[in-house]
């Protein structure tokens, strides 16, 4: 690759946007994440927690006792993604090439020479226009723009050229080595690798042996600074689907009228968190034989809601479901869009659907369900009676 | 039938009902101009069953008949035929009609004639009139508003709500609506509404002269469009058409005024930059300076421009191809756009006073805010 890779990622992002947002927070630990006094753990947490300790993914419950006095926020999603979308809007001016590695991270590809030149830029603009601060990591592929990044943090820049692995990457141990979790290190630990230098000369054919070929050959090479991944620009959903396999094959229509429509509420969620509409709606039916049937319907304008791609799939499938037994159904939505063209006079549900949605991300697919996709033993339990 | 005309008279006449020759229709006889001689005079007609259109012009008739002649070949023959009298004679030996321009002769093969489908009007029926010009006027003003997705087809026709001397005239696709009110003179205490076809009113402004009174006849499920020498029938849209009334805003939280022209421009220049069939582009309203903005994976475009707003500012996601329809359909050198929402409709209307609006429904973003 001829030109220069930049690993531009957000510091600290929910908590640096939630400290943005509210003055009073600056300067104190902030701790975005599961609720604290349930099993969530931290999402992010702020510069001023991690010196308590703190980091991310750790359980809730452990953060509160390292640092009972810090603010605890519930993680508020839509609004990191709508910061974040601006956030790549400003990559988006620098670099043709971008690949979105999640809301707070991405690679950019820009010409040899040009990297820091654009750093300084991204990082400018990014602070003057959005208040948030990013650390950019420059080199000539992927992986030593990772590692230029991480040494770059927070609120910095570095470049790591090829030739600077041996001075600076090989001293770091070994775990640091983006691709090595701690099953592989401790493999790697045993037989006395330490460091990252260790690994880049110990010898390839050992190497292979303990932990085995692909794993192995690719390891060696990232030791010594070597990554031949491209940037993947598109990382669009071109579709979102779920099925279920019956247990035993189904006769009653009903049964599968109902499933399609836990299918496609779990489908709509999916859509709504990755910020997207679809415009056609496909149904797939399994019979008995095996034999297996995909019927597409496009919707005018757009759907996103489970409702609505219930409807569409129902009625495929009642056109063409033909005889039973039936073994499995599926509800796929395609020609995905990020943009909504609103309607005068179609009803809404949003509200509903916001609220359900919020709760399945904080609580699971599970924590709401429609009345009728309750077996109905269950249903009893919950007589009106008994609140 | 033996009847001759100037070719001027026939081609003209071929152009207007050739609009409603339907060449896919399974049924071949669709495929043909219906010939039909009268008192001086011969009457060509077309269908598609949906919408059927006649015209008649002067003929020397010297024996009456009738025919139906292949579209295609008629018309092409036509466009092609010298500036000369042009006879068209039916040869009762086969069936097919011989027709003689200068020294040269075509003997053309038609289709039998009593399979075409007649053009009935119940008798049942109410009568008005209305203006060709204002008709046309109105027509053009509202009808970039209809749907163009045959599977819904309320919204491809136009409503005409006529009560009394007023009537409202109204399309919409559900994304945007365009309503214009007009009155109509001596007309009586008439009450109906009509949803009709957008096509057909399509091609009625193109057949229709704006000095022509328009006889307009309703029975039943069909209309009737009557000029001088054109006739065009078509079917009528059934179903309720949405309550418009309720979706226009009374209300504006803020509003801006400026030249449409601009507005136009900036924006079919930014959807260049956009994605084919989505050309979504951004307005955001600020100090009287008005921004058109887009940011695609092809690149960037920003556009300002000068207003004059009332109100707070604002910022909003539009479909180009849709905001420029309205704009286009305005036909004012200034435009006042009322904002009563970042996700409510938009009032498009003109600066002077005239009873004319139309809608139009932002799109909104799922990403950024």
């Amino acid at each position: 690759m001829a030109g220069e890779i930049l690993l531009c990622d957000l510091d600290a992002f929910f908590a640096s946007v939630e400290q943005r947002d509210h003055p009073e927070y600056r300067g104190k630990p902030v701790i975005v994440g599961g609720r604290a006094g349930s099993r969530g753990v931290v999402a992010t947490c702020s510069y001023e927690a991690r010196e308590y300790g703190i980091h991310s993914a750790m359980p809730m419950a452990r953060a509160v006792r390292l640092c009972p006095g810090a603010v605890f926020l519930p993680v508020n999603m839509d609004h990191y993604r709508r910061v974040s979308a601006q956030v790549f809007a400003i990559y988006a001016r620098f670099a043709a090439q971008i690949e979105k590695v999640s809301i707070d991270e991405g690679y950019l590809a820009v010409q040899a020479g040009a990297g820091v030149e654009t750093a300084q830029r991204i990082r400018r603009a990014v602070k003057g226009e959005l208040g948030l601060s990013v650390s950019v990591g420059i080199s000539s592929n992927k992986l030593l723009a990772k590692m230029a990044c991480d040494l770059a943090k927070p609120d910095g820049f570095s470049e790591l050229a090829l030739g600077d692995v041996p001075k600076i990457i090989w001293p770091l141990p070994v775990g640091k080595l983006y691709g090595i979790g701690p099953q592989t290190r401790e493999k790697l630990y045993r037989i006395g690798i330490m460091t990252i230098g260790q690994l880049a000369r110990f010898p390839r054919a050992e190497l292979i042996k303990i932990i085995g070929g692909a794993a192995g050959v690719m390891l060696h090479q990232r030791a010594n600074g070597v990554d031949h991944r491209e940037i993947q620009v598109e990382r669009r959903v071109k579709s979102i689907g779920e099925e279920t396999t019956f247990p035993q094959d189904v006769y009653e229509q009903d049964t599968i009228l109902t499933t399609l429509l836990e299918l496609a509420g779990q489908v709509g969620h999916r859509l709504r968190r990755e910020g997207l509409v679809a415009r056609t709606v496909t149904v797939k039916i399994r019979f008995s034989d095996f034999r297996t049937i995909t019927r597409s319907q496009s919707v005018h304008g757009a759907v996103a809601g489970g409702e609505a791609i219930c409807r569409v799939v129902q009625e495929l499938f009642l056109a063409h479901c033909g005889q039973p037994p039936w073994r499995l159904v599926g509800v796929q939505v395609a020609n995905l869009d990020s943009w909504e063209q609103l309607s005068l006079f179609e009803e809404k549900d949003e509200r509903l659907g916001k609220v359900v949605d919020q709760l399945r991300d904080k609580y699971g697919p599970d924590i709401v369900k429609r009345a009728s996709l309750i077996p109905s033993a269950e249903k009893a339990k919950g007589e009106p009676g008994e609140f | 039938m033996h009847f001759s005309s100037t070719k001027e008279e026939l081609l003209n006449a071929i152009q207007v009902v050739q609009r409603a020759v339907s060449l896919r229709n399974p049924l071949p006889i669709l495929s043909g101009i219906k010939f039909e001689t009268g008192e001086g005079s011969v009457t060509i007609s077309a269908t598609d069953l949906e919408l059927g259109i006649s015209c008649s012009f002067p003929a020397e008739v010297s024996e009456q008949g009738k025919t139906v002649l292949p579209a295609r070949v008629i018309t092409e023959l036509a466009r092609r035929f010298p500036d000369v009298k042009i006879f068209f004679k039916s040869d009762p030996l086969n069936g097919s009609v011989i027709i003689q321009y200068g020294k040269s002769e075509a003997s053309i093969n038609g289709y039998p004639v009593e399979e075409f489908p007649e053009f009935t009007i119940p008798a049942d029926n109410t009568k008005f009139t209305i203006s060709g010009e204002i008709l046309k006027d109105v027509i053009s003003q509202v009808i970039f508003a209809t749907a163009r997705d045959e599977n819904r087809p309320l919204y491809t026709g136009i409503l005409f709500e006529i009560n009394n001397s007023t009537a409202n005239i109204v399309a919409t696709d559900t994304h945007r609506l365009a309503w214009r009110k007009i009155l109509l003179d001596d007309i009586g205490d008439l009450d109906i509404n009509l949803i009709i076809p957008g096509k057909t009113l399509n091609e009625l402004t193109r057949v229709a002269g704006l000095s022509d009174r328009l006889d307009i006849t309703v029975a039943e499920n069909q209309v009737i469009f009557k000029t001088e020498n054109i006739c065009l029938i078509s079917r009528l849209i059934g179903g309720n058409f949405p309550n418009y009334r309720q979706v226009i805003p009374s209300e504006y939280i803020s509003k801006t005024r400026l030249k449409t022209r601009d507005l136009i421009e900036a924006s079919e220049r930014a959807s260049l930059l956009t994605r084919e069939g989505a050309p979504i582009i951004k307005i955001s309203i600020e100090n009287n300076i008005l921004v058109v903005s887009v940011n695609t994976e092809a690149g960037r475009m920003r556009e300002e421009m000068s207003v004059y707003h009332e109100g707070e500012g604002l910022q909003f996601a539009f479909n180009a191809r849709y905001l420029n329809d309205a704009l286009k359909a305005i036909g004012t050198d200034e435009v006042v756009l009322e904002f009563t929402g970042p996700l409510s409709p938009v009032i498009i209307k003109p600066v002077e006073e005239m009873e004319y609006l139309s809608l139009l429904l932002p799109v909104r973003l799922r990403e950024e805010s």
